[in-house]
């Protein structure tokens, strides 16, 4: 492109005028080491435009930087059969881990159960004798709850003793 | 509160935190240092993520602090070789490079001094390559107005590189 046509086409642009594409061609031509003297004095502005159009960070930036904070770099590709196993591996584990756990728990749990209800038959028949002696007395009739009438029953008894 | 996470939540940060410290500075290299200094500090002081109110406010203003700390140290060293290189007119290399900045922060000057509609126009025609229907719809105004105010915000920015221009050649 001639020097004339780019005049040209500056023209346009300050006029508001160039397409896209118009825009595309002035910045790479300005952008290029063969600007004319006389329009050396806008070169800044398409050099400035096209700096600000690459804009983004390199593709390496997040492994460098999660190296640095010591993140492990998640690669969806290399990923080995003995790692995609790996997980269930552990489940496994950790049923079969659980199952004994749970077994021996059972047994222990069990014994100490067994030592608890003999215990407390015993304090039953120590702490609540008047059940015992109803059951005796009055030969399987319902068990007496509250204490009023539980002292009607004490009369009965000492009545039918007396009898 | 929902748990942040550094990959999901704060690393996609990381393009946006890019565009700041890169209009600030003006040199990928530095923008990208500041981007991955920013993230390993808001990395460090992860026991205070979910006290904080925003965490892209926070990495946003980290990202700027660092970048304007580091463009006062150029700046400075600017100066420094700008006097070198007028006593040896040699060696120009750091010189041309530094001056490269300098200009395209000139143009940046230029770009922030127009009003907001102006300036987010032109930046999304000549910047992101917006079509003016594209502008219109995202801005909810007509495709005229659109055009209207690239006209005057590419007017206002040559005279600004004509002023910049008889400024550096006043002879001319």
């Amino acid at each position: 492109m001639n020097a004339q046509q780019i005049e040209h086409l500056l023209q346009r642009y300050w006029d508001g005028e160039t397409t896209v594409d118009e825009e595309r061609q002035l910045r790479q031509f300005f952008n290029g080491d063969h600007v004319p003297q006389h329009l050396l004095r806008y070169k800044d502005l398409f050099v400035y435009e096209e700096f600000l159009q690459h804009d983004h960070l390199g593709e390496d930036f997040d492994e460098r930087l999660l190296k640095q904070v010591e993140m492990p770099v998640v690669k969806a590709k290399s990923v080995s059969i003995f790692s995609r196993l790996a997980p269930i591996a552990k489940a496994a584990a950790a049923v079969t881990m659980l199952l004994a756990l749970g077994n021996l728990a059972e047994r222990t749990l069990l014994q100490d159960y067994h030592q608890m209800a003999v215990n407390d038959t015993i304090g039953q028949q120590i702490t609540s004798p008047s059940v015992a002696l109803g059951d005796d007395a009055e030969g399987g009739e319902l068990q007496v709850k509250d204490s009023l009438s539980r002292q009607l029953k004490t009369i009965e008894q000492q009545e039918s003793i007396k009898k | 509160m929902k748990e942040i996470s550094f990959r999901d939540d704060i690393l996609p940060l990381k393009d946006k935190l890019f565009r700041v410290a890169l209009r600030i500075t003006f040199d990928r290299a530095e923008a990208e240092d500041i981007v991955q200094e920013t993230l390993i500090k808001v990395w460090n002081k992860r026991e205070e993520w979910n006290s904080l109110e925003s965490i892209e406010a926070y990495c946003l203003t980290l990202t700027k602090n660092l970048a304007i700390d580091l463009r006062e140290k150029m700046d400075a060293r600017t100066e420094e070789l700008t006097e070198q290189h007028d006593r040896t007119q040699d060696d120009a290399n750091p010189y041309e490079e530094l001056e490269q900045k300098e200009r395209l922060m000139w143009v940046h000057r230029l770009m922030e001094e127009l009003p907001d509609k102006q300036r987010t126009i032109m930046q999304m025609r000549d910047i992101e390559e917006k079509s003016y229907k594209e502008i219109a719809q995202a801005l909810d105004i007509t495709e005229e107005q659109v055009k209207i105010n690239l006209f005057r915000a590419r007017q206002k920015v040559k005279q600004g590189l004509l002023r910049l221009d008889a400024y550096e050649r006043p002879t001319n």
